[in-house]
């Protein structure tokens, strides 16, 4: 007994030193003897593996290998890990984080300036870029960190609005228009008196929504037609903290009205993303406001269950008739986790022509497409899915991942929508493609109101020079807006709560005197500095 | 042994002053051994804990990676200024005292009943059976505890709403997760039956080592269940429990913020918010570090005045002290 | 033991066993809850009506996550850090813990003094990695187990328990002529088994479940751990709900796995290991009384 539980000991020692042996140093972008060079590269995603058939072709072509090292301790405030390798000057070839951290890595030294390896050897880099290639410099005209372009002029076909209604409701009241919230309550209401129960005898829910921005601040901004700046607006080049304005008081008077006549979800200030779904997928709930990206999870769960009526419209709904919609807006860069070289790299001048490479026709088709005759085929000109690799995408999205169609170079991408040189479209997303992923239901309730996708529905685009969300907010002004924000749902629950208008009216009021005391006009000086400095930038860059 | 270790202390120290260094060199002569066992696990202590505190030195600075600790400015106190600035910080500070507290008493008291309770328990399966099952939920993520409990308490059909209507008890569902003032009760419950098997398994060790002569003389001597209970179990544990308390006492205001942040909602903020996760909030700039080595910093004092100070009551009242 | 029980007793026997009986109904149900949901398809668990058995039973969520072929070798590496780490971890806590209950060691009270103070300081994330970085602790085996060898708390809970050992134990022993670590190894390690079995259980745990200095420090697949290769895992699977690139909806794609199917099923892979570690250390609760009684 005591024999075995030495020997076994021993075993493990043994297997761990060898273990530990593998660690003597043998990278440095090394050179595999055929040509390939192989950099270290920080990734948001840790299932994404160099190792697919895409990314071999992708070596083949510009002889560069990535090792990817997953960074997960947080989203685009990177802490930890990437804070932890500056300090320690540990850090890999390649930096993929937010501007703020690449700032800092500028700081330190960290980084090496682009534009002259640009000018040497990102010919189609300069080129796609075009007019907005001067967006990429700093104030001394030095480019850091490269991301893509976006090329599209059209919204993505498989954009959606983010306000959702159950077909059900829809058909109930014979398909009408529904434009405003006051439409939106009309329906609800008439279909709740009739319809207190589901058909296996559950409550109907009619309005729910998941607590957080998704319930009082995000949908509040998109009633008023507002573009996606976070919670701000801005008008005539300043920024505003804009949940103290009577549009969001209006939304919030609607989610209270809900409230009030019994018809909003009896828990909505502690459902997430799972509970709120589950009551989704119940066929429960009768309308809410959810974006695309968690409806998808969503609905698949419905089709399962075979509730074709219970999926759901997705619509822009507007606060009232005569609102102009300005809520479709599209920057021209996807600047926001961006690609850095850091000192450590030798040859950066092969990174920067792999990079190009993604921004020729051929890098986009395959980063986008991917190979030929496996991922995608052509027919009559036309690229279109391979059927039986649509099949096993179909079946399971993790194809994506494994075959290396979603990796950190996607970011490159041109936008689905946009054309390549040949006149046909840089990725598979396309109308068509779209279409033919919508089940029989679905295609029965867009063609009641003359749409053939729910991007149809959607405001038409506009270009505007920034996200908000894609510049830095000063290190001052991010302790006050998550103070703000904080602040904002604590006090605005007990509005929606308020039992009388009177009630309403003091809670509503205490809310702006809060969020006026807390430093709201320091944070709107500071955010709107932040934006006329990237303006001045952006007209001096854009002619 | 206490009075003994005292003495053997205080002829230690009249030798000490007596003879100095030449009575060191002796010591380590004879204790070598001792030396042996312990000065390795010493060291690695000591490299391991204690060389990284140079990083304190961000907590006065305006610290960033970039710039590294050389190159970053001095700020004097301005990160404790920050952080304690406000009147929120006595709020929060509210918030995790008293549910550090509610947890700390919740969880010794209910981890030392158990364990007395599964002493009286001779059937020997069914001991096993409890102990390791009621360990269960130590494993389970905070993430999936909370989503139980929150659709458990739910009045969209929670269970607990679902009895409590069907007895008659209450005709409309309550949203218990709405009520700020009953959130620290839920949280401590919460927490008591996640880690309540796991706080348990201590006890049981030493409740087992105790000599099972004790019992049978007084078994002898007539007495009853409760008062072996009283005269053998519970003296058994004290001294364990002494030391565990003193040192949960210590780790008082370091709550993490995990169990408060995924059980509240907006509703409950002004109770579920605690040091931890308001630190993270301020610390959001990029004096991120900065704040949080400050806030580290406090709550190590904090600690150790705690630690201390109740050691010392603790060993005047003539119990096993830390040292 | 032959006593004849009373009324009193009886009474306290039965309410004693319905109350642990409930608590242990209580405490079992979120991991049956987890198991049903790890059989459970996900898509359906979406729904969740999953409460104690599963709707529609699949394998397909051990399924999605053995596919991963770095688990093998992250599940030899984990038992190795587990047994090996726990292993050291004992012996030195042992020995440390053996030292400080020796009241006349002349550096007793200072050790004591620098443990505990270190259990409530930390210097932070950033000096810890560039120590441990330039020990040449990072991307080695040796970095899961050496800067945690010894653990404070597990050190104080030996100490208290040798402490309440009989006093003539150890002197009996050292007038026999058995040097320090003979006491210790053939004295009083065979007294204490039941302190050292849940020592053992916390130490393996902890190795068992640790993950972040794999993330922080190696970053080579051939030291990845059980833990992180699963956390990756539901990394994964919380990315793919959050992207749109497939953007597909069809009555095929019903092998779609949530994270929170992901979820229940690493935690079921996980904590089963770890509870069979429990009741094999429980005989030695019972077994150190025996030991106890033999030796006074």
């Amino acid at each position: 007994m005591k024999k075995s539980i030495i020997t076994g000991l021993a075993l493990m020692l043994s297997a761990s030193l060898f273990a530990g042996c593998g660690s003597s140093k043998t990278d440095e972008n090394a050179d595999t003897g055929s040509g390939v060079t192989n950099y270290s590269m920080q990734v948001w995603d840790s299932s994404w593996k160099w190792d697919n058939a895409i990314n071999q072709k992708l070596e083949e072509k510009t002889g560069v290998k990535m090792d990817y090292i997953p960074v997960i301790d947080s989203g685009s405030n990177a802490t930890g890990k990437v804070d932890v390798w500056l300090a320690s000057g540990d850090y890999p070839d390649i930096i993929n984080d937010s501007p703020l951290t690449i700032g800092k890595y500028k700081d330190a030294g960290a980084v090496i300036p682009l534009e002259e390896l640009i000018d040497q050897y990102g010919p189609h880099i300069k080129e796609k870029f075009g007019k907005y290639y001067d967006l990429l410099k700093d104030d001394e005209g030095h480019i850091y960190s490269l991301y893509g372009v976006n090329l599209a002029t059209e919204p993505s076909p498989d954009s959606q609005a983010s306000f959702i209604v159950q077909y059900d409701v829809l058909k109930e009241a014979g398909y009408p228009e529904i434009k405003t919230l006051d439409d939106l309550y009309a329906v609800l209401e008439s279909y709740y008196q009739k319809h207190p129960k589901t058909d296996d005898g559950k409550e109907i829910i009619p309005f729910s929504g998941i607590s957080g921005g998704l319930l009082d601040i995000n949908p509040a901004l998109n009633a008023a037609g507002l573009p996606d700046h976070g919670f701000y607006e801005i008008k005539d080049n300043k920024v505003n903290f804009a949940m103290t304005n009577d549009y969001a008081k209006q939304y919030i008077k609607f989610l209270n009205k809900l409230q009030n006549t019994g018809m909003l979800d009896k828990e909505v200030f502690s459902l997430n993303a799972e509970t709120e779904g589950a009551k989704i997928s119940q066929g429960r709930v009768l309308a809410s406001y959810i974006p695309g990206w968690l409806m998808k999870g969503y609905e698949k769960s419905i089709i399962a269950s075979g509730q074709f009526d219970k999926m759901y419209a997705k619509l822009p709904v507007m606060q009232s008739a005569g609102m102009e919609d300005h809520s479709n807006g599209m920057p021209p860069t996807s600047s926001s986790t961006n690609l850095a070289i850091t000192t450590k790299a030798k040859h950066p001048e092969k990174i920067i022509q792999m990079l190009d490479y993604l921004f020729t026709d051929e890098g986009q088709v395959l980063a986008n497409w991917g190979i030929e005759g496996k991922h995608y085929d052509v027919v009559e000109g036309k690229r279109v899915r391979n059927k039986d690799f649509d099949a096993k995408l179909q079946a399971d999205p993790s194809v994506a991942v494994s075959e290396g169609l979603q990796g950190p170079f996607n970011r490159f991408t041109f936008g689905n929508g946009a054309k390549l040189s040949d006149g046909d479209y840089a990725t598979p997303i396309t109308k068509d493609y779209v279409v033919s992923t919508y089940d029989s239901t679905t295609k029965e309730v867009l063609a009641k109101y003359g749409k053939q996708t729910w991007a149809d529905f959607m405001a038409k685009p506009e270009i505007y020079p920034a996200m908000l969300w894609q510049l830095n907010t000063p290190e001052d002004a991010k302790p006050i807006a998550i103070k703000l924000e904080e602040i904002w749902h604590k006090e605005i629950s007990k509005a929606i709560l308020a039992k009388s208008d009177a009630e309403f009216e003091q809670k509503w009021n205490e809310t702006v005197a809060q969020i006026d005391k807390n430093g709201k006009d320091e944070l709107n000086q500071s955010m709107t500095e932040v934006w006329q400095n990237f303006m001045e930038r952006y007209n001096k860059a854009v002619k | 042994m206490n009075i003994r270790s005292t003495l053997q202390q205080d002829v230690q120290g009249q030798a000490r002053v007596r003879t100095g260094g030449k009575l060191l060199g002796k010591k380590i002569k004879s204790q070598y051994q001792l030396l042996l066992m312990s000065i390795p696990f010493v060291i690695i202590l000591i490299l391991f804990s204690y060389v990284p505190l140079w990083g304190w030195i961000m907590a006065f600075q305006k610290y960033s990676p970039g710039k590294g600790i050389s190159g970053s400015p001095f700020v004097g106190f301005d990160n404790f200024i920050k952080l304690f600035h406000d009147d929120r910080f006595f709020l929060v500070l509210r918030n995790t005292l008293v549910m550090s507290i509610l947890s700390l008493v919740t969880s010794f008291v209910g981890a030392i009943t158990l364990a007395l309770l599964l002493n009286e328990v001779k059937h020997v399966l069914f001991k096993r059976a409890v102990q390791t099952i009621t360990y269960i939920p130590h494993f389970v993520s905070m993430v999936v505890i909370a989503n139980i409990v929150i659709t458990f308490l739910s009045p969209d059909g929670g269970f607990v709403n679902q009895i409590l209507m069907a007895t008659g008890i209450i005709h409309e569902p309550i949203y218990f997760m709405s009520k700020g003032e009953w959130f620290w009760g839920i949280h401590t419950l919460t927490v008591l039956w996640k880690e309540l098997g796991w706080s348990t398994i201590i006890y049981l060790a030493v409740i087992s080592g105790l000599n099972p002569e004790t019992y049978e003389a007084a078994e002898v001597d007539g007495a009853g269940r409760f008062q072996k209970i009283w005269h053998i179990s519970i003296p058994g544990l004290l001294p364990t429990a002494t030391m565990l308390l003193i040192l949960s006492l210590g780790s008082i205001v370091n709550t993490g913020y995990e169990s408060q942040f995924l059980l509240g909602n907006s509703l409950t903020t002004d109770f579920y918010e605690v040091l931890d996760l308001y630190a993270l909030n301020i610390s959001f700039g990029s004096g991120q570090y900065s704040i949080g080595v400050a806030l580290s910093i406090f709550k190590c004092v904090v600690s150790l005045i705690l630690v201390l100070s109740v050691n010392k009551l603790v060993k005047k009242a003539g119990q096993a002290s830390l040292f | 033991m032959r006593r004849k029980l009373g009324a009193g007793d009886v009474t306290f026997n039965i309410l004693n066993y319905m109350f642990l009986a409930a608590l242990m109904v209580c405490t079992l149900y979120p991991f049956i809850n987890l198991l049903a949901i790890s059989l459970n398809e996900s898509t359906d668990t979406l729904r969740g009506q999953v409460y104690l058995w599963p709707n529609a039973l699949t394998w397909d969520n051990y399924r999605v996550v053995f596919q991963n072929e770095m688990l093998l070798g992250a599940t030899l590496r984990s038992v190795a850090r587990t047994v090996l780490g726990t292993a050291l971890s004992l012996i030195g806590s042992v020995m440390l813990a053996y030292t400080l209950s020796r009241k006349e060691f002349f550096l007793r009270k200072s050790i004591n003094l620098i443990m505990v103070i270190s259990m409530y300081i930390s210097g932070g994330l950033i000096p810890t990695y560039i120590l441990i970085k330039n020990l040449g602790l990072t991307n080695s085996f040796w970095v899961y187990i050496i800067p945690g060898l010894i653990s404070v708390f597990n050190v104080i809970i030996i100490r208290t328990y040798f402490d309440q050992l009989p006093d003539g134990l150890v002197e009996a022993a050292r007038i026999d002529g058995a040097n320090e670590f003979q006491t210790l190894f053939r004295i009083v390690i065979p007294v204490s088994m039941p302190v050292l079995a849940t020592v053992t259980l916390f130490v393996s745990v902890g190795h068992w479940n640790s993950w972040f200095d794999n993330y922080m420090y190696n970053t080579r697949d051939n030291l990845n751990l059980l833990q992180y290769e699963l956390m990756k895992i539901l990394m994964q699977s919380t990315q793919q709900v959050t992207s749109n690139a497939t953007g597909s909806l069809s009555s095929e794609s019903l092998r779609q796995i949530t994270p929170q199917s992901i979820r229940a099923t690493m935690t079921i892979i996980v904590t089963i290991p770890i509870l069979f570690v429990y009741p094999f250390l429980q005989r030695y609760f019972i077994k150190g009384i025996m030991i106890g009684a033999v030796k006074e």
